[in-house]
């Protein structure tokens, strides 16, 4: 089952812009590597959803994954075929808004050949390019 | 003992975000200089030759010369871009060799499990945090953990920390461990019991109506 928000002030958000790259949540912060996207939109928690279930069939055993984002931001839609007016759609789907420099999914306690072997897979689901990146040298 | 690094330096005169863009584009990094009660000093460094030391000799300490005078500098601050690939901006702090600084020193995990047990190596920290003599940095701090079993965490007061170094971090925080796979409880399916999530102002306007 998707990721999404137990509880929320609002059903429905509006839409906003995507602007600007990401200045938290760039880095690799708990595992050895992480999946970082290149560029900015909305994932979806499908999107989540089946790339944890590629990392789970990879990592299961080994190592553990950590999942970066949460699907804050719901989206709505309207039916196909319905006229124009009666107001805004019902919430289709979460949804996390991700900017460029995003750490979507991150790994540890397997070797790096496998870690990019995991995260390439992953990778493959996403919307966006994305990258593999180890940590930052510790300063 | 980590190493300390010599940096080409160049002084530098202009300020700000154009000029600081300018450099990059030049293939330097804009740096400052500060510390001891003495002038903060503006410089460049040659963009190469710092990520080499960095990222190759995992230098923290450097030597620069700046105005025909030698400062032993410690990173105080590293700046990268949003995608952690290139640096954007150094803080060099001024230090002498026998004072004691606060500095993040990586841990490096040596061997593996002798048995795992059923679960999965779990590292939750991944830096310490010491206090050491500036000449006296460790490079990083190095366990064995062939003989880490399911149950038994290795604590940050079981670490052995090279003589004059002081761990800062509560003495319980697990370093590294065995966890059961599976052990922590998964968000999704707690999120995902009801098919959408309870709105907290609908429930309020409701309550105001009664």
């Amino acid at each position: 089952m998707p990721l999404m928000p137990k509880r929320v002030k609002f059903r429905k958000s509006q839409r906003g812009v995507v602007r600007g790259n990401a200045t938290r949540g760039n880095y690799v912060a708990y595992g050895d590597y992480g999946l970082q996207a290149l560029e900015g939109g909305w994932l979806s928690a499908e999107c989540i959803e089946s790339g944890r279930i590629t990392m789970t069939r990879f990592v299961s055993g080994e190592g553990r994954y950590y999942i970066r984002v949460f699907p804050h931001k719901s989206i709505t839609a309207i039916p196909a075929e319905t006229r124009m007016g009666k107001g805004k759609g019902e919430p289709e789907y979460w949804a996390s808004v991700v900017k460029p420099g995003q750490i979507l999914f991150e790994v540890g306690g397997i070797p790096e050949a496998q870690a990019k072997g995991c995260l390439a897979r992953v990778a493959y689901k996403m919307p966006f390019k994305c990258r593999f990146v180890p940590r930052r040298p510790a300063i | 003992m980590s190493e300390i690094a010599k940096l080409t330096v160049h002084a530098r005169t202009t300020t700000g975000t154009r000029a600081a863009k300018r450099l990059r584009k030049g293939g330097m990094i804009p740096a400052v200089v500060y510390g001891h009660k003495e002038p903060v000093v503006q410089i460049a460094i040659d963009a190469i030759e710092l990520n080499r030391a960095i990222r190759v000799l995992h230098a923290r300490t450097f030597r620069l010369e700046i105005n025909g005078k030698t400062d032993t500098v410690l990173i105080k601050e590293l700046q990268w871009d949003h995608l952690g690939s290139t640096m954007v901006h150094v803080d060099f702090e001024r230090r002498d060799m026998t004072e004691k600084v606060k500095v993040a020193v990586p841990i490096e995990l040596r061997n593996s499990p002798k048995t795992m047990g059923g679960g999965v190596l779990d590292q939750p920290l991944h830096r310490i945090n010491v206090e050491c003599p500036f000449g006296n940095i460790p490079e990083a701090v190095r366990i064995d953990i062939l003989g880490l079993t399911i149950g038994h965490p290795i604590h940050v007061r079981e670490l052995v920390l090279p003589e004059g170094v002081i761990a800062l971090d509560p003495p319980e925080m697990v370093v590294v461990q065995i966890k059961m796979a599976g052990a922590e409880p998964a968000e999704a399916s707690e999120a995902a019991e009801g098919s959408e999530p309870e709105v907290v102002t609908t429930k309020k306007a409701k309550d105001d109506a009664e």
